[in-house]
């Protein structure tokens, strides 16, 4: 199986298909782009759990980048430590074995990489121009969306356990 | 001039991605390599060392890569920058290559690339 069909794999066992007509273009992308990311990156032996979308969040660490342009969002990574710790160690093959700072730079280097990677992507189907701004790592995470706003959960199972993907794009940016 | 004589000037705000290049520019034979985390560092430290190629970042904190390259090339217009960076967008390539460097590689950098460059500009 190539990469491709993997990832169509890991969608078509997941409840993509079911949201999918609620998420706008822009999110759908970044959940394909993702789950090709990971495939590539850390990871082939991934299941793709329920999708949802939530109006708040709150965690115990921020590791997160702007997508900045039309249309800009926030994403994030999160989990319990144990299981950031082991998907940095898979990322970054450096022996990480505690959620230390290396851990965290291994973790916003993926969010950088993959939201790059789908920035790139979009670029060259033409849908838009976007960037992004550095990433960045606080004590904590809560984020309460805007009058009809959402973000949308992208919880990730590696043999390890469970890494969370957040993407709030925000309103008043949307191009679909 | 031997590879042992060759300064690079390695700069990205990751430590795993100045962690990576430096680990392909030392299987390469380049050993003098200098790093730094941001754009303001990287103006600051070419102004010192004049290295013979910098590899510089586009998405850094306290100065981008562009505007470093915009910098750098001001201070000597015979600076030999090449970008590498996740974010190769179209708008962005075209502001690297205005910004004055030679050439961009997409992360994440594939090794063979990453020789070419150093065969084409060393």
């Amino acid at each position: 199986m190539n990469n491709d069909e993997l990832v169509v794999s890991v969608l078509e066992n997941s409840n993509y298909d079911e949201v999918s007509p609620t998420l706008t273009e822009f999110v759908r992308t970044y959940i394909e782009k993702l789950v090709t990311d990971i495939s590539l990156y850390v990871d082939s032996s991934i299941v793709v759990e329920d999708i949802t979308t939530v109006e708040k969040y709150k965690a115990s660490q921020e590791l997160s980048q702007d997508i900045t342009g039309i249309p800009s969002a926030y994403s994030a990574i999160d989990g319990e430590p144990d299981v950031l710790t082991e998907f940095a160690e898979q990322y970054s093959k450096l022996g990480i074995d505690s959620f230390d700072a290396l851990a965290k730079e291994a973790l916003l280097d993926f969010l950088n990489l993959h939201n790059g990677l789908f920035i790139v992507l979009l670029s060259k189907l033409n849908i838009c121009e976007l960037s992004l701004d550095p990433p960045r790592q606080n004590e904590y995470l809560d984020i309460t969306t805007e009058v009809n706003g959402k973000i949308t959960i992208i919880p990730v199972r590696f043999s390890f356990g469970v890494v969370k993907f957040l993407l709030y794009e925000l309103p008043g940016s949307k191009t679909s | 001039m031997s590879k042992s004589d060759i300064k690079l000037l390695v700069c990205d705000d990751s430590i795993l991605a100045r962690k990576s290049i430096t680990t392909m520019l030392g299987s390469f034979g380049y050993e003098n390599v200098i790093e730094v985390s941001n754009g303001e560092d990287a103006v600051n430290k070419y102004k010192e060392e004049k290295p013979d190629i910098v590899f510089l970042d586009i998405v850094m904190p306290v100065k981008d890569g562009i505007t470093a390259t915009k910098e750098i090339r001001e201070f000597d217009r015979d600076a030999k920058i090449v970008v590498i960076s996740s974010v190769g967008t179209q708008t962005h390539l075209r502001e690297v290559i205005k910004a004055g460097a030679k050439d961009f590689i997409q992360k994440p950098v594939d090794k063979e690339h990453l020789k070419q460059i150093l065969d084409n500009y060393l």
